[in-house]
């Protein structure tokens, strides 16, 4: 792991919180108004509790609201009166997300950066610091580790770790940025002990996560694995929500919509999913993604196919959340799984 | 005529209509080949009928997946409750009743799959093995065995199951309860207590709920009774509902949905299972189905010669109080 570790007592992270909160937008794990662990902007500093697990909530949120405004409009007899909508100023942090989460904030900026003309909008994932909480244990549909490694993306994508220890957290610095936000935490150098405690708890996370389903990006072009039967099997039991992509981190796919009201109006940005059986309907009627196992085999392939061929990435890190909480469970690392030993056993065939 | 285990029969019955061509595919459920909870499967050839399995953990209503566009004849695996749903999509002309093979599952409740995580001594990953004992249902996890119970554990919608047997039938498979458990339904306990507050704090538990909805629609997508071909919350010309989740938009799709679905929705509980960030979404349509008795006499789906109220008009059409309508 690079970086200088220091260590924070436990007791310390609400002071930390507050000496960030002081000159940025901080959002960290609270208890939401429903009595579940979210990930929200912090008013006031001891709510922020590391020991939520929040990894279901939705982080999307922290760089790409659901919901957007970018301006609003008047209508009158002269025509259309713009009336620009301020973005959000100054820096902001997101505090105790995990290193799955990071990594995927971090890539989509690919997307958003590619061509002639960079879309500011979804850059501010780019300008949002990071303060990643490493896990001690997976839950129960995480594969980070099958993805990749976990520590590899706190490295890609935190500016400081914070892995729990025993008393408190050993803190890795990994960027100037971070360096700035640890400078305020008030963390003293860790001990060689403190260190290896750290050590044992990034080790831990890997060995939890089962090694035997590793998965990676798809080596195939996309027409080797299109008529795969995984597809049309498991999209045989999608419902078509937007469960899996409106919880997954790396997932950024919107729509701009008007909504206007008299002669006034906004507007706006808002999520929308691949799932959802209008997402590619034209105007003609024609659907080119006509039905669910299409519409699956896209999010798949985007993630590990396209992303990889066009960014070196996949763009899945593994938080199990769309496997967690899809309502007829579908597992993308299952899917995947799948479409990799069916290609296998194809080229074992053509071989034989 | 009992039948302790009626898994082995079921894949038999499915391999045979797959076989004789009886039905074009079987909707049914299998173990997740990660989790080991039940899924829903739809399986086209006969060898697969041996994954089907059929056990406390089956909360899905499949017959979800009989709506439109489904290939026909299907068979389809239904609990009691489940078979609700099939009767009212019949009775709207929806699917047709040959075209479904009924497979119903006796049942005696449906436990808390979210229960496993608190019983189970570590963080489960994988089911092993589900074994069902009277009233114990031993969930044999790879963190250890967690022991549910059929009268503690299930589902808030099985507590009070109204309707224990099935209402249309194909061929039936294991033991069938003669009549309901007779116990107090939460539900309805949850509409009492929404009731019992003021309009103002009312109105705060509304907003809130449908505040935290993020609009992935994963509760009418997995609702058997929402079949519509464009759904109104779709549409963009017009644009019944706002897309965007900063005003009203999220309650105003949530109360269309329900008054869709009122005196159809059969209270299965799917959407509110499906919901990602667990919005108690049964309580609107509990409520529903209690106007609907109350007024019109109408249970959704019990009765297969009922004609639904949004199907006839009768000069005696009753008014809710204070809403006298057109008559006086």
């Amino acid at each position: 792991m690079k970086g200088t570790p220091l260590f924070l007592p436990g007791d310390r992270v609400g002071s930390w919180v507050g000496a960030l909160a002081g000159s940025s937008t901080v959002f960290g794990p609270q208890v939401g108004s429903s009595g579940r662990p979210e990930f929200a902007l912090v008013r006031d500093p001891s709510a922020v509790d590391l020991s939520l697990d929040a990894r279901r909530a939705s982080i999307r949120e922290l760089w790409m609201p659901q919901t957007e405004i970018l301006f609003r409009y008047r209508l009158d007899s002269q025509g259309a009166t713009l009336e620009a909508v301020p973005r959000p100023e100054g820096s902001r942090v997101a505090f105790g997300i995990r290193p799955c989460e990071a990594a995927a904030i971090r890539r989509v900026t690919h997307v958003f950066r590619q061509g002639k003309h960079p879309d500011p909008l979804g850059l501010e994932a780019e300008g949002m610091a990071i303060v990643g909480l490493y896990c001690a244990s997976p839950r129960r549909t995480c594969f980070c580790a099958q993805v990749g490694s976990p520590v590899d993306m706190a490295e890609e994508a935190c500016d400081v770790l914070m892995t729990p220890i025993s008393g408190g957290h050993v803190l890795h610095v990994m960027t100037d940025r971070g360096g700035s936000l640890a400078g305020v935490s008030g963390a003293a150098q860790a001990t060689s002990d403190q260190v290896s405690a750290a050590g044992a708890v990034h080790a831990g996370l890997i060995t939890a996560v089962p090694a035997d389903g590793a998965i990676g990006a798809l080596e195939a072009t996309a027409l080797e694995v299109w008529a795969s039967e995984v597809f049309a099997d498991q999209g045989a039991r999608c419902i078509g929500c937007g469960v899996c992509t409106f919880l997954c981190p790396a997932c950024h796919c919107f729509d701009i919509l008007d909504e206007r009201q008299g002669t006034g109006g906004a507007r706006y940005r808002c999520w929308d999913s691949c799932q959802f059986d209008h997402f590619t309907l034209h105007a003609s009627r024609h659907n080119p993604r006509h039905d669910q196992a299409a519409r699956l085999r896209q999010r798949v392939l985007h993630k590990f196919l396209y992303m990889p061929q066009e960014f070196g990435v996949t763009g899945c890190t593994g938080c199990g959340r769309c496997a967690e909480l899809c309502p007829v469970g579908i597992s993308i690392r299952q899917v995947v799984a799948d479409v990799r030993a069916a290609m296998a056993q194809e080229q074992g065939v053509t071989v034989a | 005529m009992s039948d302790p285990d009626p898994v082995p029969t079921l894949r038999a019955k499915a391999r045979e209509l797959l076989e004789q061509g009886t039905v074009r595919a079987v909707v049914g459920y299998q173990s997740h080949a990660e989790s080991g909870l039940p899924v829903p499967a739809v399986i086209t050839r006969p060898d697969q009928a041996e994954a089907l399995v059929f056990n406390p953990l089956c909360a899905h209503n499949l017959s979800r997946y009989v709506q439109g566009g489904a290939e026909k004849p299907v068979a389809v695996v239904a609990k009691a409750c489940d078979t609700r749903a099939l009767v009212v999509m019949m009775q709207e002309s929806h699917i047709r009743r040959e075209d479904v093979f009924v497979i119903a599952m006796g049942c005696t409740g449906i436990v808390d799959a979210a229960r496993i995580d608190e019983r189970a001594r570590a963080p489960w990953r994988r089911i092993e093995a589900i074994r069902t004992d009277g009233d114990a249902v031993a969930v044999e996890t790879d963190a250890g065995v967690a022991r549910l119970s059929l009268t503690e554990d299930l589902l808030p919608r099985c507590v009070a199951c109204p309707v224990p047997q099935p209402v249309i039938d194909d061929v039936r498979l294991g033991d069938f309860p003669e009549a309901p458990p007779g116990r107090p339904d939460p539900l309805a306990a949850q509409v009492a207590e929404i009731e019992a507050m003021g309009r103002d704090e009312r109105r705060r538990f509304f907003s809130e709920t449908y505040n935290r909805c993020i609009r992935c629609y994963a509760c009418r997508n997995v609702c058997p009774l929402c079949f519509c071909e464009k759904c109104f919350a779709d549409e963009t010309r017009p644009q019944w509902v706002p897309r965007s989740t900063l005003g009203g938009g999220n309650e105003l799709y949530h109360m269309v949905r329900a008054m869709h679905l009122a005196g159809r929705c059969i209270g299965c509980g799917a959407c509110e299972r499906a919901c990602p960030v667990g919005l108690p979404l049964m309580a609107v349509n509990t409520k529903m189905a209690q106007v609907v008795d109350g007024m019109f006499g109408h249970v959704a789906g019990v009765r297969m010669d009922d004609t639904p109220p949004f199907a006839v008009y009768r000069d005696a059409d009753p008014d809710l109080p204070g809403h006298g309508g057109g008559k006086s």
